[in-house]
């Protein structure tokens, strides 16, 4: 209850407050668009949990990709865990933190991720950030499209 | 009574987790043919802990340990039903069911709650007798809590009252559906309920009141069957409203049948 109250998580105490926090105007918003071998992924087409994976580990990485690949996960790491010895921080640091070695990857998972299920005649993934805008009728209207992830399928990892 | 309960949570549980299966979202299906590259511990320092012993990176980036965790999660409910004398499984279904549990929030770039409640129950089913029931009563007092502390959470913070609250949730929720499915039944039926002002407002009004109405059950057992009609309810709307599929957390209104409907249901095995 207590940390609830605080609206602090840590499992097995979560928080379960969603969809009560302000809700901003989105007249304009941002979709994902992801096309693989040209042809457009349906994410909203895709079973739930899998749709879910797809979107939010997208945006983790969008999120780190704007950051300059810098985790941002490090300036809460350093206050809980920067009173280990330095040898168990850094192994710490290592298993917790996203290296940008391993942040450059992601297209490449993601393809892989979702590429099984398709028949694939050029092994490309394109991921953009589409800006629509609410029109009548709740239709949405493109405004921009920004490049955000590409990969090109070169050999067998 | 103790044993049918049991069935009933390791029924359900197999049918969550092939609804995992069918979803693509096992760790082997996550990691395999390349594991996942990015983790997500976010703020909790349970993910932090768990990430810092190494025991993810061990599992996940294996090339058999995957497959192996998966094929012992699907199955063990069911062994778990045909040898029910054997304790031992039950506890190693509810280490893996955390570590699953885990492992998906990591991978997933977002903590999502829905499994929670199969970690709770399969916690609950590794004890027996008067330790059982005490906390299967708990269980019954979490998924009062779930439902309540939502409902709070929402009235506390005040944005219910903002009359567009829910119309700019909608909007943000269903843009990625909207912009893939625009002629769909489902979005021509959101696009329609968007329009009606009024009638956002009452459905939040209602979902809030609805919540609310779990408070009830903090206080008396004799409408339980009433809260779980209710649960029933809020998952479809949840659903037809919002496109969110939160039936998992229905495991846990097991704990909302009356206890009299086992002992029938023994009786009936008996004969």
């Amino acid at each position: 209850m207590y940390l609830t109250w605080k609206g602090v998580e840590c499992f097995p105490f979560v928080h379960w407050g969603m969809y009560s926090g302000k809700a901003q105007a989105a007249t304009t918003t941002e979709v994902l668009q992801i096309k693989i071998s040209d042809k457009k992924v349906c994410i909203s087409c895709l079973p739930d949990l899998q749709g879910a994976v797809v979107n939010s580990s997208f945006e983790w990485y969008y999120h780190l990709q704007r950051n300059s690949l810098e985790d941002t996960t490090s300036l809460v790491f350093k206050d809980l865990l920067s009173k280990f010895p330095e040898k168990i921080y850094q192994r710490f640091k290592r298993n917790i933190l996203n290296r940008p070695d391993e942040i450059v990857k992601y297209p490449r998972w993601l393809f892989t991720y979702l590429a099984d299920m398709r028949i694939i005649e050029n092994p490309s993934l394109e991921c953009d950030i589409v800006k629509v805008r609410y029109g009548k009728d709740f239709c949405l209207d493109s405004i921009a499209t920004i490049k955000a992830a590409r990969y090109q399928y070169l050999t067998y990892p | 009574m103790e044993r049918i309960k049991r069935n009933l949570f390791y029924s359900g549980a197999f049918v969550v987790l092939c609804y995992h299966f069918y979803s693509h979202a096992l760790i082997s299906q996550l990691s395999r043919p390349l594991a996942p590259v990015l983790v997500f511990p976010s703020i909790d320092l349970s993910y932090q802990l768990f990430l810092a012993s190494g025991l993810f990176h061990a599992i996940v980036h294996g090339s058999v340990l995957p497959v192996l965790h998966d094929i012992l999660l699907l199955s063990l409910p069911l062994l778990i039903m045909l040898l029910p004398e054997r304790p031992l499984l039950r506890v190693v279904f509810f280490v893996l069911c955390v570590f699953y549990h885990l492992s998906f929030n990591t991978i997933a770039g977002h903590h999502f709650h829905g499994f929670i409640g199969i970690v709770f129950l399969a916690g609950v089913c590794c004890f027996e007798g008067k330790r059982f029931i005490f906390l299967w009563e708990a269980a019954r007092y979490y998924l009062l809590f779930i439902f309540v502390s939502a409902a709070l959470w929402k009235i506390w913070r005040g944005n219910i009252f903002n009359p567009n609250h829910m119309l700019h949730i909608l909007q943000s929720q269903h843009a990625q559906f909207f912009f893939e499915q625009p002629s769909s039944l489902h979005s021509r039926f959101l696009s329609w309920l968007m329009g009606k002002p009024v009638l956002t407002r009452l459905v939040l009004f209602s979902g809030v009141l609805l919540q609310l109405s779990f408070l009830y059950g903090f206080f008396s057992r004799n409408k339980d069957y009433l809260l779980l009609a209710g649960a029933i309810a809020f998952v479809s709307f949840n659903y037809l409203i919002m496109r969110i599929v939160s039936f998992e957390l229905l495991i846990l209104g097991i704990t909302l049948l009356p206890d009299n409907l086992f002992s029938r249901s023994k009786l009936s095995f008996k004969s």
